[in-house]
C-alpha cells in the first residue's frame, strides 16, 4: 500500500473549500450555538418555575438524542410543514440548537461558580442585581469555563463532519465524493483525517491563549482549569 | 398537518428491533472500550517512554478527528485487508476505540488518585503486584469513574447513530429505511428521537442506582 | 405609617427578629447607634454578629423588628406594605460594608473597584469619581497600586482598598464584619490604622472584630452578643474591667489570655 500523492493536487482544492466551508458552518453554527445558549441559561435562571422547566426539557432533548437525528428533523421534517430550508442552513441551525444545550448548562454552572460574596460586595454598594449580573458576575464567569467550553467547541467541530449525511457540501461530503470517484479512501480520508486534527489542535490552542487571557489577572497559582461548581453529575458534559 | 399515529405504531417493533441493534453495539462498545481504555491508562503509567508516546499519539489522533471518518477508515481498512468483516463488528470497534481514547486518561486520573498505601499494605501481606491491580485497585477505581463511564455510554449510544452510514440496521437506519417508504418523516423521526432519549433516561437511572449500591460499600 | 426615626440617630433597631428555616438566629435585638459613634460587636462564634450586620443593610432580610438607617426605615414588621417601597439600593449606597474576605473584583483593577459603584449607582462623571478615588487611595496608603489588580496585593492591601471601595460611596455608616480575621498577624496593623483613622474624623462605624486591642482603643461602646441577643453593652474601660454576666467573663478569658 503505497501513499498516491497525486492525490493532492487533484483534490486538494476540493478538500480546501470543503475545509472553508467547515470553517464557515462551524464559526456560524458557534456563534449562534453561543447565542442560543446565554438566551436559554437566562431563562432558566430568570424564570425559575415555568422557564426552567423549559429550558431542562430543550436541554435534555438535545443532549439525550443524537445530532444525526437532530438534523434529519430539520432538514427533513421542515418541508412536510411547508419550510424548506437549505442543507446548510439545517446545518448551521442545527450545530447552534445542540450546542446551545451545552452552553447553557456550562454558562450557568460558571455563573453558580463565582464566588458568592462577589455580588455581596456590589450589592452593599447598592448596586442593582442586573448590573452585577453583566459587570460583576458574568465577566468572571469566562474565566471560569473556558476549560469546558473548550471541549464543548471543540466536540461542535467534530459534529460538522455528520452534516455530510444531509449533503452539506463540507470537508466530509468532499471527501466522500472524492473517494467515490477514484477509490482512493485511504489517501483521501488521511488527508481530511489530518485537516479535521490540525483544525482541532489549532482551536485548541487559540482557546487556551483565550483562556489565560480571560484570567490574566489572577495569580497563575489561582488560575486552575477547574473551579466550577458542577451541579449534577451530568450537568456539564465535556464532550458529545 | 395531521399526525399519523397509526404509521408510529405500526413501525414501533421495526424500530425497537433497531434499538436493540443500537443497545447491542453501545453496550459491547463500552465493555470492550473500557477494557481497552484500562489498557491505555496503564502504558500512560508505565513510565515507559516507548509505551507512553504511541498512547498520547493515538489518544491524541482518535480525540482530533471526527468520529463518522472513524468509522469509514475503520471499515475500509478490513476491506483494504481483504477481511470480510460485517459493518455490525466494524461499527463496535469504532466505538469502542473512541471510547477508549477518551476514558484512559479519566481512568489514569482514577487510577493516580487511589492512595498510594493501599499497594504497599497490599504489598505487604504479600499480595503480588498483578493482583494488587487485579482485586485492589481496579474495584475502586471502577467506582470511581462510574459517573464518566455512563456518560461515555450515553455518548456513545448517541454516536452509534453514525454506523447507520456504513449500512449497519440500527435505530437510525430502521428509521431512513421506514420513511423512504412511507414518507413521514416527522412522525418517525420523532419516535426515532424518542426512543434514544428513553434509552438514555434508562441509562442515567441505572448508573444512579448503581452508584448508590456502590457508595454503600465504601 | 413607618415612624420616623429621630435624625441624631445614625442606626435604630427595634426587636429586631431573624430565623434560618425554624433556627432562630437573632431573638430580639434592640440598639440605637448615635452618629459618629463607633461600636464594637464582640462574641462568640455562631452568636449572630454577622447577621445582625447584614441585616443592617438588608443582605439579609429580617423576620421581625423594625431597623432605621440614617434616618429612614429599612424594615418594619408592622407595615409589610411599606417595605417594598424601600429603595433597598439607595439605602445601601450610604452604608459602606467591608467583609472578612475582602470581596475585591479580581478581574478589576484597584481604581476600578473604587470607581465602579460611584459611576454606576451615583452616575458620576468618571473624572470625578477618579480624582475622588485617588484621594482615598492616598488615604489608605495604595496611590501607587491604582492599576494593578487584586490578585496582586497582599491581603492587607486588599482590604484597604476594599474600605477605599466603601468610602467612595460616601457613605454616612461603615460596617465592618471581621476586617483583620483573614489577615496575617503583621498585616492587621495597617488596616486598624486606617480604621482608627476613620474613626478619628467621626465616621459612624460598627465594627464586628476579635481585636480587643482594638475595640478596648477606639470604641466609644462595646456590645457583646451571644446567641442572638445582646448580653452586655457599655463603654470599653467599664466592659473589660467588670463584666457584670458570666457569660461575658466566660469569654473575655477565652479571648485575652
Ligand atoms: N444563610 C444561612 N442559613 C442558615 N443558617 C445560617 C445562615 N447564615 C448564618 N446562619 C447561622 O446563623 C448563626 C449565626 O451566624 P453568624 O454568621 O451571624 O454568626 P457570627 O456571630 O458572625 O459568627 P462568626 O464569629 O463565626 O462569624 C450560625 O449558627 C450560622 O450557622
Ligand atoms: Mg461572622
Amino acid at each position: 500500500m503505497i501513499f498516491d500523492f497525486s492525490i493532492v493536487p487533484r483534490y486538494g482544492p476540493a478538500l480546501l473549500e470543503g475545509f472553508l466551508i467547515t470553517l464557515f458552518i462551524c464559526f456560524i453554527g458557534l456563534l449562534l450555538g453561543l447565542f442560543i445558549g446565554g438566551l436559554i441559561c437566562w431563562l432558566k435562571i430568570r424564570f425559575p418555575g415555568w422557564g426552567a422547566t423549559l429550558a431542562n426539557t430543550y436541554i435534555e432533548f438535545f443532549r439525550n438524542t443524537p445530532f444525526l437525528i437532530q438534523v434529519f428533523l430539520l432538514y427533513y421534517v421542515g418541508p412536510v410543514f411547508g419550510i424548506s430550508i437549505s442543507a446548510m442552513t439545517a446545518g448551521i441551525l442545527g450545530l447552534g440548537l445542540y450546542g446551545g444545550a451545552y452552553f447553557a448548562e456550562i454558562y450557568r454552572s460558571g455563573i453558580l461558580s463565582v464566588h458568592k460574596g462577589q455580588a455581596e460586595a456590589a450589592r452593599a454598594l447598592g448596586m442593582g442585581e442586573k448590573s452585577i449580573l453583566y459587570r460583576i458576575v458574568i465577566p468572571q464567569m469566562w474565566g471560569l469555563i473556558m476549560a469546558p467550553l473548550t471541549s464543548q467547541i471543540i466536540t461542535l467541530v467534530k459534529e460538522s463532519a455528520i452534516l455530510s449525511v444531509i449533503t452539506v457540501q463540507e470537508l466530509t461530503f468532499v471527501g466522500q465524493r472524492a473517494i467515490s470517484e477514484t477509490y482512493n479512501y485511504v489517501e483521501i480520508y488521511t488527508l481530511v483525517a489530518f485537516l479535521y486534527w490540525a483544525l482541532v489542535t489549532a482551536l485548541a490552542n487559540l482557546l487556551k491563549g483565550l483562556e489565560n487571557y480571560s484570567t490574566r489577572y489572577l495569580n497563575v497559582r489561582e488560575r486552575s482549569p477547574n473551579k466550577l461548581i458542577f451541579m449534577k453529575k451530568q450537568d456539564v458534559k465535556l464532550r458529545s | 398537518m395531521d399526525i399519523n399515529v397509526d404509521l408510529i405504531i405500526d413501525s414501533l417493533p421495526i424500530l425497537l428491533k433497531g434499538a436493540l441493534v443500537t443497545l447491542q453495539m453501545s453496550l459491547l462498545a463500552i465493555v470492550i472500550g473500557t477494557i481497552s481504555g484500562l489498557v491505555l491508562a496503564v502504558f500512560l503509567l508505565s513510565g515507559k517512554k516507548t509505551l507512553i508516546v504511541p498512547t498520547r499519539i493515538f489518544i491524541n489522533l482518535l480525540r482530533g478527528i471526527p468520529f463518522i471518518i472513524q468509522i469509514f477508515i475503520v471499515y475500509f481498512s478490513f476491506s483494504n485487508f481483504g477481511l470480510e468483516i460485517p459493518a455490525f463488528t466494524s461499527g463496535v470497534i469504532a466505538m469502542a476505540l473512541n471510547t477508549a481514547a477518551f476514558q484512559a486518561d479519566i481512568i489514569r486520573a482514577g487510577i493516580e488518585s487511589i492512595p498510594k498505601g493501599q499497594h504497599e499494605a497490599a504489598f505487604a501481606l504479600g499480595i503480588s503486584k498483578r493482583q494488587t491491580m487485579i482485586r485492589i485497585l481496579i474495584p475502586q477505581v471502577f467506582v470511581k469513574i462510574l459517573p464518566s463511564i455512563t456518560n461515555e455510554l450515553i455518548t456513545l449510544l448517541k454516536n452509534s447513530s453514525l454506523v447507520s452510514v456504513i449500512a449497519v440496521v440500527d435505530l437510525t437506519r430502521v428509521g431512513q429505511q421506514i420513511v423512504s417508504t412511507s414518507y413521514r418523516p416527522a412522525e418517525i423521526y420523532i419516535a426515532v428521537a424518542l426512543l434514544y432519549f428513553l434509552m438514555n433516561l434508562a441509562i442515567s437511572q441505572g448508573s444512579r442506582y448503581l452508584e448508590r449500591k456502590a457508595a454503600a460499600y465504601r | 405609617m413607618v415612624e420616623t426615626a429621630i435624625k441624631t440617630q445614625a442606626i435604630q433597631i427595634k426587636e429586631l427578629r431573624k430565623s434560618y428555616g425554624a433556627q432562630e438566629i437573632l431573638t430580639g435585638i434592640d440598639l440605637n447607634i448615635n452618629y459618629g459613634e463607633v461600636v464594637c460587636v464582640i462574641g462568640p462564634s455562631g452568636s449572630g454578629k454577622s447577621t445582625l450586620l447584614r441585616c443592617l443593610n438588608l443582605l439579609e432580610v429580617p423576620s421581625g423588628g423594625t431597623i432605621s438607617v440614617d434616618g429612614e426605615a429599612v424594615f418594619s414588621q408592622q407595615n409589610k406594605s411599606d417595605n417594598k417601597k424601600i429603595n433597598i439600593q439607595e439605602i445601601r449606597s450610604r452604608v459602606g460594608m467591608v467583609f472578612q474576605q475582602f470581596n475585591l473584583w479580581p478581574h478589576k483593577t484597584v481604581l476600578n473597584n473604587v470607581i465602579e459603584a460611584p459611576l454606576l449607582v451615583r452616575k458620576q462623571e468618571k473624572a470625578q469619581a477618579v480624582e475622588k478615588a485617588e484621594v482615598l487611595l492616598r488615604k489608605v496608603g495604595l496611590s501607587d497600586k491604582r492599576s494593578s489588580y487584586p490578585s496582586s496585593l497582599s491581603g492587607g492591601q486588599q482590604q484597604r482598598v476594599a474600605i477605599a471601595r466603601a468610602l467612595a460611596m460616601d457613605p454616612k455608616i461603615m460596617l465592618f464584619d471581621e476586617p483583620t480575621s483573614a489577615l496575617d498577624p503583621e498585616l492587621v496593623g495597617d488596616v486598624l490604622k486606617v480604621m482608627k483613622d476613620l474613626a478619628s474624623e467621626g465616621m459612624t462605624m460598627v465594627v464586628v472584630t476579635h481585636e480587643m486591642g482594638f475595640a478596648r482603643d477606639v470604641a466609644d461602646r462595646i456590645i457583646f452578643m451571644d446567641q442572638g441577643v445582646i448580653v452586655e453593652e457599655g463603654a470599653p474601660s467599664e466592659l473589660f474591667s467588670n463584666p457584670k454576666s458570666a457569660r461575658l467573663r466566660q469569654f473575655l478569658a477565652s479571648v485575652l489570655d
